[in-house]
Parts: C-alpha cells; structure tokens; sequence
C-alpha cells in the first residue's frame, strides 16, 4: 500500500446559490520518497485538493466524500484531535505566498523555533539547535536565524519557510506554487534545493502548480487536474510526450519551450468552467475539439489505460491512434 | 449571469446587485424598514399628527397633563400634545441630518480626492487643515458657531457640516492614495485622459460608495449633533426638533415633576434613528468598502 | 522596403530619488537614487517586436513607463518617428500619446472596474475628442470590440470587468490599445497573470494587429520562454542596463554573457527528456541604489575577472546582429 492513497476525494464550497465543486472526484497515491506534480489551470482545484488532505479548508468549505488514506488511516474521517498529530510532524505544507506570511516583527529564527516547540516536546534549547541545522540544510547561513523577515531576500525567505516545513522531520510536503513569485535565477535554486533535500531525506512531495515546466524538471509524476477532476495521471514521461486526454495535450501545446523546435503555440478555445454550473457531461467538452454527443451527457470515469497510466476520456482508445 | 442581465443597462445592474447584497444584510434590512417608518412620519405628519403643533390653537390639554386616551404621550408645559410634537419632530431631525451629513460628505470628498490625487504642497496644506479642524474640540466649537451665526436650521445644518467633513476626507485621501497607483490610472494617463478627467472620471467613482457610506453613518452623527445644540437652547425656537423637545423639558423641569412622558419619548427617538442610520452604514460599507470585498 | 524606425532610445536613464528621512538629510548631504535604468539605447521598427527581458527590479518596465512618458526620464533621448519627444510638455505631447498606447500585465487592475467595457474602450476616443458623434463613437468600439473577437460586440459592451473571465478581460485591454490605431504599444508581460492555455490566442492577437496596422511592440517580460515565439529582437536587461541583444534566436540559442547565460540555464524545459547543464547563480541582484562598479554582473558572475570590477565593459559586436557588454567577449 502506498504512503498517501487520496480516492474519490469531493470537497465542495458552500457559496450563496448552491455548493462549489472545487474537487469532485479525485484520485492520486505517493509512495515514500516520491514527487508528484498536481498541475491545472487557475480554479481547477489543485490548492483546494491540497489543503483538503490536511484538512485546512477554510469555513465554508467541506469534505464532501472520499478518502484520504495516509499509511492507511483515513485523514478524511479523524478527529480534529488526531489530524493535529499529522499536521507538522508527518505531513507539512508551505503555502502559497507563504514567504509574505512571515509575522514582521519577529526574528525568523524565532518563528521556527516556536513551531518545533508548538509540536514536539523539547527545550527551547534544542530547538535552537535544530533551527540552526535547519538553516544550514536549506543553504543558509545560521546568523541569519538573528534577523527579522524584511532583512532577508525573497529567495532567502522561501528558503526559510522550506525550513519550517521541515522542523518537525515530516514524511510528505506539499509545497503551493512554492516559486511562482520569484525571479527563474531564485526559482532555479530554490527548485534545485527541493529536489537535493527530498533525495537526501527521502521525502515524498505534492508540488502544486500551474507551470508544466517545474513539474517537468522536479516531478516523477504529474495529475492534470481540469474543473475539479483528474484529467490524466501518469508518470512524467508519458503525461509529456504520450499524453492521451484531449485536454493533457492541448496544455502541453500551449506551453512555450525555451529549447528545442519553435512549434507554433496552440490555445485551447474558451476558458475553464464556472465550477457552481459545471457542464453536463465531461467538462472539457465545451473546449474539446474531439467532443461527441456522449461527450456532453456522460461523465467519463478515470480509467486505466496502461499500467499506472490513467485517463477520463471517452474516447481514450481512440486517441491513442491520434498522433500528439 | 442570464442574458436578460447582460441587456440591462449598467447602473440599473450596478443597483440590482447592490440591493441584492443588501438584502441579505440583516443589520442593514433593521435600519432600512426603521428609515422608512420615519420617512414616512415625516411626509405625513400632518396628516397623522393628532393636534396641531404650531400657533396658539395647538394647546389642546393642561400642562403637563400624564398620558391618556386623548393625549397618548401626555402634555408638555404648555399643554400641547407630545406624541403630535414627536411626529412633527421627525421633520426637522432628519432634514438637518441628511444635510449636513451630505455637506461634510461632499466637502471631505472633494478635499479627498483633490488632496490624494496630487500629493505634495498640496496635500500638506488640505491635510494640515484637516488636523486643526480635526483637533477643534467639536461640540463647544459648534456652540460657539451656532451662537454667533444665531439659531435657524440652515445655520444647525452648516455648523455641523462645517465640521463634520474630517474623517471622509482622511478616509478618501487614502483610498485615493492607492487607487492612483493601479494600472487602470496609468492606462487613462497613456490615452491623454487629463488630471481632472482621471479624477472624475476614473477616481470618484471608485472612493463614491464609501462616501456614501460615509454618508450614511454621518447622519446619525448629525442628528445627534443636531439634538445636543437645541438641548443646549441653541437650536431654531421657531421649529419643532426632538432636541428643542428636550430642551424645553429640561427648562421647565419636567424631571422635577416626573413628567417622564416628555423626557423619554424624544430619547428614545432620538436613538432610534441614529441606529437606523447606524446599521444602514454598516451594511453599505461592508458591501461597498473595497477592504472587505474580495476579488472574484 | 525599409521598415520605418518608430522608437529610438539613447542613453535613456530614470533615476529615481529616494525620499530620506529628516534626519539621514542632516547628517548626509548625499542625493540618493534608485537608478531604475541607466543608459539604455535601443530602437524598434515597423512590423517589430523588440522584447525587454529581466528579472524583477531590472527596469524594463521603468524603461516602457519612461518611454511613454508616464515618468520623467532624468537623461537621454526618446524619439518618436524621428520627433524627440523627450521632453515635451503635457499639451505637446497630446499627438503622440494617442499614437503611443500600452498593455499592462493584470487585466484585473488596468480595467477600472466602475467603468463599462464601452466607457474603457471608448476611452481613448473620448479624451482626444476624435468622434463626431454617439453613433460614431458606438461604430467605433463595436469594430475594436470585434477585431479583439470579442463577438458580437453588443453582448460586451455594457458588461463590467469583473462580470469577463482572463482572456477576455485582456482582450478589452487590448481594444483600448488599438481603438486609436497606434504606431507603438508597449507590451508589459500582457499574458503572464493568464492561465497557460489561453496565452496563445492572446499573443496571436497582438501578432495579428503588428501586421495589420504596422505596429511596433516594446514587448516586456520575464518569461523568456514566451519571448522566444513573439519576438524578432531581444534585450536582455540586468541592473538598468542591456547587457545582451540582438536577434532572439541568436541571443537565446547561442547567449554570449554570462549572466544571459546563466537566465536561459535557470528556465524549466517542459520535457522530461532533456537533460541540461544548469549554471546556478550565486546570491541576488544587488541593490539598484548601490550598483557595484565596474560591470555590474561581477559580484554573481563565475568568470570575473579584476577588470570586470574596474572597468565597465562596452557593447561588442559578437555575430552578426548580435551584441553584448562583457569583458570577455572584448
């Protein structure tokens, strides 16, 4: 059995008219020491997935259905008791814009130690000790543990969040858009540092994210999400170059490349749906240029298409004859 | 959105979706139904008003007369009727306080924006006058004011709009600080558009709904301004207003005798309609004040 | 035929002063700036995009806003179809402006959301008085609404920003930038706040208006990956100064400076497949008030030598159509 198994995971929104299907039905697992890429467009329901798996969903918002196994204990059905023992200390997350979340007036040293000392019973004394190693593995000087937020750069900020998610030897991280604010120079070493941190730790990573890129140079394998639902779901290698679901395509056509052949770039047609109507049907029809009539009255299941490859395509058989 | 919406022209959807909000505001729904029960009293009064209240025909009972079937809320000290004296009150408290609250408004959002928009000597200027003003004691100012310019209604109306302007101005100054910074300024900049198109045309429509706002709950301010000035024999005699109302009760020492009927009524008026405007002003600044809105 | 230069910029500089407190002022009688751009010179053609990239705080989009004369440019030239309108006051500029237009990156923020789509697209219009009449003016934002295939145009013109998605949002942006029929649009990232599928039908469109109405791009962006398929030329920009430029093909495929070297190396491929050496660069860009002398890339640069923090280098010629600043390219 896998470390996190996540099935048939609904979490809707209650809004003013009727609930918001963030995620409606989804499906992925890690094993130790994996990364996996959840990567959609804006409102596909990626965040929303992520934060269900700890259950930090804001007020409004609410597990609908499903499971979300860790080690075989279902997260989804625990007490709010018990979820705090996994949050932290064997799961952690580093939000988006997190870096930006830092309290100002307090040294950033501090901010970890109070975290470590909020989850697990040592000195303080101890926990300064283990901020300082902190500091080193994220390629920090530990005198900057002195220093209050606004000292330090963006990159050296997320450097320090990454830290904090790592105070208490978490099992899993789900990092959120953990470089979109920076600069590629600052993205490339903070990327470059994540993956040198999960080989050495041997820790498994959600990475969340809209650029295909990232999850390209960082993932083992990726999750499309589209309206709430996983598109396609494959190892890295075959969602980039033997992708089936129409809409896994269309994303990676329209994704510029710095090398290789300047390929026309090709937009898919209209824009992701409002999730409190989602279309009949598959979701993608209404931009699906291979929609049918089935297409718009059936829901098609996430299928496996070849060993660990996974699609919701009607006419999944059929675009494997489809040259990408 | 159905296509029927989109047909619609903009202020009429502009206004659906604000009633809309509105609705489902509990807080400004209780000021809302308290407004209109006054507006009305006001328009009707004196249709609905009992006795008369002005001229020597109005004393219709004994002074001081307690509560009964023919004069519900009693009699004052010259025998007129209080619950007819309330109705016709309503008048006179609501006129002075849209009044002067629309005066301060309209003088803290000019200065506003002017004072945001072009920043430097400027803004120093208009906002050091705000400080003096903002730091004049306000009600022995007014007291003054008023006792100089003599008592009439237009004079009540002016005192209290005179200084009343402050807080708005502070309020839009800074909105207009950071609006003038965003992307859609520029782009009018980049087309040609003029400091005082900009300002018109692409500021006030954005700090309009907290001014309104503003508006709202400056009302209550003012009538309670209103009502402190007549208690202190300050307002117009000519005029029935529930603070001339308790000014007379308090002179003639209507607490002395346990005339409570003459005190109390006009109290409780008094705060009701400074909670109507209250929770109104709440519900449009929590609808329209960009703080709390959140980005679709 | 020659292609027409439309804008020329020499030496362009915008420093910025920096407000000090009371106090710093009595103890130091030192005027500080931002040095935002510091000697700048490029020029874009007709039927052209000239791409500015960097990373943030670089100044390419001081360069764009200075250009446009949204800020005052503290040194050098702007010409305008030859005219120099560097220094030009507001009436005098009044010609150009409708000529000049500009697309921002947030099409949340550069649509003011009170505003009709009519009464932004209008806009242009209705400050320089180029209608006739209300019919005239209708006529026209339908046409603009259309060729941004905003389609059938009555079924937008009276909605407000926040009831359009993304893509339509910068579609209305762009509208208000080509109802004047423009010689130049400064371009500053137009699609990076919009979701990845739909950038292209965005691009394609500018791409359509470059051809259909000559016009000139000042294409700014940080994403080098999507400069590569819209533009002819490139700047790449590190501290206020171009460092590399040429053409992109040559300048992305072939990067002379290190620092051009080491951005193309930090970009993510999309494809798993390729494995790439990858120059980490060391540290942060330093502070714009403070730039280290010499060349200003030294403090971060793997190969400086002593004269890189002497010296600043000049602009070699290193291919053809292809330029760069360094020490060890003279």
């Amino acid at each position: 059995m896998a470390m996190l198994e996540v099935e048939d995971l609904k979490i809707y929104y209650e809004v003013i008219g009727g609930d918001v299907k963030a995620v409606d039905g989804v499906y992925f697992d890690l094993e130790k020491g994996e990364a996996l890429g959840l990567a959609g467009e804006s409102g596909c329901g990626k965040t929303t997935a992520a934060l269900g798996i700890l259950r930090l969903l804001p007020s409004n918002g609410r597990i609908a259905g499903g499971k979300i196994l860790f080690e075989g204990k279902d997260l989804a059905k625990m007490s709010e008791e018990s979820i705090r023992k996994y949050r932290w200390k064997r799961i952690s997350i580093i939000f988006q814009g997190a870096m930006n979340a830092l309290n100002p007036v307090i040294r950033v040293g501090n901010q970890i130690v109070e975290a470590i000392l909020a989850h697990e019973n040592v000195t303080e004394q101890e926990a300064w000790r283990r901020t300082e190693e902190l500091f080193e593995m994220v390629g920090l000087d530990p005198e900057r543990a002195k220093d209050y937020p606004h000292e330090l750069s963006g990159g050296m900020r997320q450097r320090v969040m990454i830290a904090m998610a790592l105070a208490c030897n978490p099992d899993l991280v789900i990092a959120d858009e953990p470089t979109t604010a920076l600069d590629v120079t600052i993205q490339a070493q903070v990327l470059e540092l994540m993956k040198k941190l999960q080989k050495e730790l041997n820790l498994s990573l959600i990475l969340i994210t809209h650029d295909l890129a990232v999850i390209a140079e960082t993932c083992n394998k990726v999750a499309i999400m589209y309206a709430g639902k996983i598109a396609e779901y494959a190892d890295t290698y075959t969602i980039f170059k033997k992708p089936l679901h129409p809409y896994t395509r269309g994303l990676i056509k329209a994704v510029p490349s710095i090398k290789g052949t300047k390929e026309k770039l090709v937009a898919i047609p209209g824009s992701p749906p409002d999730l409190l109507y989602p279309p009949p049907g598959c979701r993608f029809h209404p931009r699906c240029k291979y929609a049918k009539d089935i297409c718009k009255e059936k829901e098609p299941e996430l299928t496996e298409v070849a060993p660990g490859h996974y699609a919701s395509c009607h006419f999944v058989d059929e675009m494997k004859n489809i040259p990408f | 959105m159905s296509d029927d919406d989109v047909e619609m022209a903009p202020w009429k959807r502009k206004v659906k979706g604000f009633w809309e909000a509105f609705k489902r505001s509990k807080l400004g729904m209780t000021g809302l139904i308290l407004l209109l029960i006054f507006l009305i009293i006001a328009i009707a009064a004196p249709i609905i008003a009992p006795y008369p209240v002005y001229g020597p025909e109005s004393r219709v009972g004994i002074p001081f007369e307690p509560p009964s079937n023919e004069h519900w809320l009693g009699c004052d000290e010259l025998g007129k009727d209080i619950f007819s004296q309330l109705l016709w009150g309503t008048r006179v408290s609501l006129f002075v306080g849209f009044l002067a609250a629309l005066m301060a408004t309209f003088i803290g959002l000019i200065i506003g924006i002017v004072s945001g928009y072009f920043g430097g000597v400027i803004d120093d200027l208009l906002m050091r006058i705000t400080d003096i003003i903002l730091v004049i004691p306000g009600l022995p100012f007014m007291i003054i004011l008023a006792a100089v310019l003599g008592p009439s209604i237009i004079n009540i109306v002016f005192v209290i709009g005179i200084l009343g302007w402050t807080g708005t101005a502070r309020l839009i100054r800074s909105q207009v600080l950071s609006l003038k910074e965003r992307p859609f300024v520029e782009a009018a900049r980049a087309a040609g558009a003029s400091d005082a198109h900009i300002m018109f045309k692409h500021i006030m429509p954005n700090v309009m709904p907290l001014a309104f706002a503003q508006m709202i709950l400056g009302v209550s301010g003012a009538v309670l301004s209103e009502a402190g000035l007549s208690f202190l024999g300050l307002g117009d005699p000519t005029h029935i207003s529930w603070g001339m109302m308790l000014h007379y009760a308090y002179e003639f020492g209507a607490l002395h005798i346990g005339a409570w009927w003459y005190v109390i009524p006009p109290g409780i008026l008094i705060t009701a309609v400074v909670v109507a405007f209250t929770f109104m002003g709440y519900a449009f600044d929590e609808i329209l004040n960009p703080k709390y809105r959140r980005r679709r | 035929m020659e292609n027409k230069t439309v804008i020329k910029v020499e030496n362009l500089r915008k420093w910025f002063p920096i407000r000090r407190s009371f106090f710093a002022t009595l103890f130091s009688k030192e005027e500080l700036y931002v040095k935002a751009v510091d000697g700048v010179d490029f020029e874009i053609k007709e039927r052209e995009v000239f791409c500015l990239a960097g990373e943030s705080g670089c100044g390419k989009t001081t360069t764009a806003r200075t250009i446009l004369r949204l800020v005052e440019p503290t040194d050098g030239k702007i010409y305008f179809d030859g005219d120099d309108i560097t220094h030009l006051k507001t009436k005098e500029l009044k010609p150009y402006r409708i000529k000049m237009q500009i697309i921002f990156q947030d099409p949340y923020e550069s649509l003011n959301p009170r505003l009709s789509v009519f009464d932004i697209v209008s806009e242009p219009l209705q400050v320089n008085k180029l209608y006739e009449s209300q019919r005239e003016l209708k006529e026209k934002v339908a046409t603009a609404l259309e060729e941004v295939e905003l389609i059938p145009p009555e079924r937008f013109m009276y909605r407000f920003p926040h009831e359009l998605s993304g893509g339509q949002r910068q579609r209305v942006a762009i509208a208000r930038a080509i109802i004047t029929r423009p010689r130049f649009i400064a371009a500053d990232e137009p699609v990076s706040m919009l979701d990845v599928s739909i950038r292209a039908e965005i691009l394609e469109l500018m791409d359509r208006f470059k051809r259909e109405f000559n016009i000139a791009y000042l294409y700014i962006t940080h994403d080098l990956s999507t400069a590569r398929y819209v533009s002819d030329r490139i700047g790449i920009m590190y501290l206020g100064k171009i460092v590399e430029t040429g053409n992109i093909d040559k300048v992305l495929d072939d990067p002379q400076h290190p620092y051009t070297q080491a951005l193309i190396s930090a970009i993510p491929v999309p494809d798993p497949t390729m494995k790439r050496k990858r120059v980490i660069l060391r540290g942060e860009p330093p502070n714009p008030i403070y730039p280290p002398p010499g060349c200003r890339f030294h403090p971060r640069c793997p190969y400086a030598k002593d004269v890189c923090k002497e010296k600043e280098p000049e602009m070699v010629k290193v291919g053809e159509e292809h330029y760069a600043a360094c020490w060890l390219l003279s």
